[in-house]
């Protein structure tokens, strides 16, 4: 089974495209996205998207050249990142990794990580988190 | 108050534009209302070409000549679409074009409305940026924007999309932006990093077989002078990407021509053999190095220096990367050298670079009875223009032949679309390049096949006056392919040979320029000279025989050592 690989792009909105672009990215280097999602983080149009790909020789430069992209502030790729499922139901978070999927049910994927390596219009950084 | 049409124009000026290529139709008559004026009293200067692609390169051309934006417009639908070839080229080569797209109104987008194409959709992977403007007073702030994004970093396109009825919206108040402000956005940090310009200056002192290749990123960074002076200071040779050609006077007596897939073999086998390459703003693109492993094998440490820092994590390990300005970080480097004060004898690493070169001139410079040989077409024309005449290229044989052969002898003269490889760049390229630079002599050295994708804008050179000459390398055939399929095909040629037409000299005429039919070198000559004497427009033929081959060349995923240099058909 091919390892997944998770990022977290942080991005400036400024029309629909932008996720065409994260999009596209990853599409140009023949790199497929398993899950993608994201949200508006203040009201400067900053985003946030986390972006589950299938691990591939074109990584690294799929974040590279995502990094100078316009609209994107920067790119985290976030090492081996476990991914908590959370579901949410009738409003109520249930975090039980054994409870059943049910209809009408939200998941979200939380990543747990230990480690970022971020880059951002040339800057490269490590960010140890314990 | 001003409509969003005049704010637009204004905004422009404020730039510094001062021509505009395009076309007009239903969704940008509104700028042309806007600026009449301008035109009139000679603050703005259009040009009206035959073909939204030839409005690219013609922008294209008078950026890469001039060294500042150029600007080109289009209608909605079909002459957004028309302008994706040529934004692609400007993408590929780095090059800072600005778009103004007219769309159609805001309440029938997304409608398939008359003449309407996604012009977001259509653009943003072929272009560094595009903006849909939403509303009137979003203009002030994005044609700011726009040049600050094409202009910084990897320069590139970027694309101003208007929906029509924003052109005769009204605005009352004006406030003209004083800095571009872009969310998301930075230009490339040049870092003076002491240890990495110490590591470096130590990698070059040390090295036996030093060498530095240049891109197209020493021309925009004019650091053309510090590429020389550290080359003399270490006496490094100089080899080139195929655009980076126009970095460096060849006549220089360190420069070693271009490397690469159809490059110079003595540069390519220089490069091979060297043991430390200083790398200057270029990046490691699959036609200057064909095989990244050959390169990798050689063992030799790479030094970086490039305006984009996440050039030397693509391809290859790079040992020392030192990221910015290359004029900036260049003059650091000559510093550090000068610091440390060690020189070695580079006088057998010289010696060996200049037998290559010798040795594989055997190779080049050979005679045919009763044909035009190219090699002697490129010199018989570099004799016949001043030094600091500008060339642009078609695609094709011709280009690689103008790759080995042609000497550029002052930087930023040398105008070609090597990524994209764009037949037909050469005669609005040509355009563009003699409206920025109309001092200079500007030839556009082009194929049949080539010329004929964008021919037709000799008719806006004849009627705009812009005096560019063409020398069609005339082997009625698309030679390049036509080559691969005779070599490595099997000599299964096919949909490559074309018949008679056109006669390019009745074909010159019709368009009001000067035709020449060439037969001898004497008569390249004087038809050059004649052509500069008359000050219009020319299209001089040259004929050349199609199973004239271009190079040195590759086998189709080659490497540089596997370098083709004579006709393989005679040997066989």
């Amino acid at each position: 089974m091919t390892q997944e690989r998770v990022v977290k792009v942080l991005a400036y909105y400024r029309d629909p495209g932008l996720i065409e672009r994260i999009a596209s990215n990853f599409r140009k280097l023949f790199m497929d996205i398993d899950w993608i999602y994201g949200w508006k983080v203040n009201d400067e149009s900053l985003y946030e998207f986390y972006i589950g790909v299938k691990d591939h020789n074109n990584f690294n430069t799929a974040v590279i050249l995502l990094s100078k992209t316009v609209d994107i502030s920067k790119v985290e790729i976030l090492d081996d990142a476990q991914l908590k499922r959370v579901i949410i139901r009738d409003g109520k978070v249930i975090e039980n990794q054994s409870e059943g999927v049910k209809e009408g049910d939200m998941i979200i994927y939380v990543p747990v990580f230990n480690r970022v390596k971020g880059y951002s219009w040339g800057e490269v950084y490590v960010k140890d988190l314990h | 108050m001003p409509t969003g049409a005049r704010i637009l124009v204004d905004s422009l000026k404020r730039e510094g534009v001062k021509v505009i290529f395009g076309i007009p139709g239903l969704s940008n008559m509104q700028i042309y209302d806007a600026f009449v004026e301008d035109l009139a009293n000679g603050e703005l200067r259009h040009v009206l070409m035959r073909h939204e692609q030839a409005a690219a390169h013609a922008a294209d051309g008078y950026a890469r000549a001039s060294g500042v934006p150029g600007v080109c417009t289009a209608t909605s639908g079909p002459g957004t679409t028309n302008l994706t070839t040529g934004l692609i080229t400007a993408y590929w080569d780095s090059s800072p074009v600005i778009a103004i797209t007219g769309n159609v109104p805001r309440s029938v987008m997304g409608k398939m409305a008359f003449q309407e194409a996604d012009a977001m959709g259509v653009f943003e992977n072929v272009t560094k940026y595009v903006i849909g403007i939403k509303r009137i007073d979003e203009i002030l702030q994005w044609i700011k924007n726009a040049f600050y994004i094409a202009t910084t970093g990897r320069p590139g396109p970027v694309v101003i999309d208007i929906p029509r009825d924003i052109f005769y919206e009204k605005m009352e108040e004006i406030k003209w932006p004083e800095k571009p402000l872009v969310k998301g956005y930075r230009d490339f940090p040049t870092r003076i990093d002491r240890l990495a310009l110490k590591k470096a200056a130590e990698i070059l002192i040390n090295a036996e077989r030093p060498i530095i290749l240049v891109g197209t990123g020493v021309v925009w960074a004019n650091a053309t002078p510090e590429v020389l002076e550290l080359a003399e200071l270490l006496h490094i040779p100089i080899v080139s990407t195929f655009p980076g050609k126009t970095a460096i006077p060849h006549d220089h007596p360190l420069y070693f021509g271009p490397m690469g897939y159809y490059g110079r073999a003595e540069a390519s086998m220089a490069a091979l053999e060297s043991d430390a390459m200083l790398v200057v703003g270029a990046r490691f693109s699959d036609r200057t190095f064909t095989s990244y492993d050959e390169m990798v094998e050689t063992r030799k440490k790479f030094i970086m220096v490039n305006i984009d820092p996440t050039d030397g994590e693509k391809s290859i390990k790079v040992d020392v990367g030192i990221y910015g300005n290359a004029k900036i970080i260049l003059r650091e480097l000559i510093k550090a050298i000068t610091t440390l004060g060690q020189k070695r004898d580079r006088s057998a690493w010289l010696k060996r670079v200049k037998e290559y070169k010798e040795y594989y001139s055997q190779f080049y410079y050979t005679e045919e009875n009763g044909k035009l040989k190219p090699w002697k077409i490129m010199k018989t024309i570099r004799q016949a223009l001043p030094r600091d005449a500008i060339v642009t290229t078609g695609v094709g044989q011709h280009q690689m032949w103008a790759e080995v052969f042609w000497e550029v002898l002052e930087p930023r003269t040398f105008l070609t679309s090597s990524g994209m490889g764009t037949m037909g760049f050469g005669l609005p390229a040509a355009m563009g390049a003699k409206l920025a630079r109309s001092d200079k002599v500007v030839v556009d050295l082009d194929g049949d096949g080539s010329f004929l994708m964008t021919g037709t804008n000799l008719a806006t050179a004849v009627d705009e006056h812009i005096p560019v000459i063409s020398v069609i390398f005339d082997n009625r055939t698309l030679g390049l392919v036509r080559q691969v399929q005779d070599l490595f095909f099997g000599k299964r040629i096919v949909g490559v040979d074309y018949g008679p037409s056109p006669d390019f000299v009745k074909l010159a005429e019709a368009f009001g320029a000067l035709g020449f039919n060439v037969t001898t070198y004497e008569d390249i000559e004087k038809s050059l000279k004649s052509a500069i004497k008359e000050d219009i427009p020319a299209v001089i033929r040259v004929p050349v025989d199609k199973e004239e081959l271009a190079l040195p060349t590759l086998p189709p995923g080659g490497r540089l050592k596997q370098v083709i240099l004579r006709d393989p058909r005679k040997s066989s």
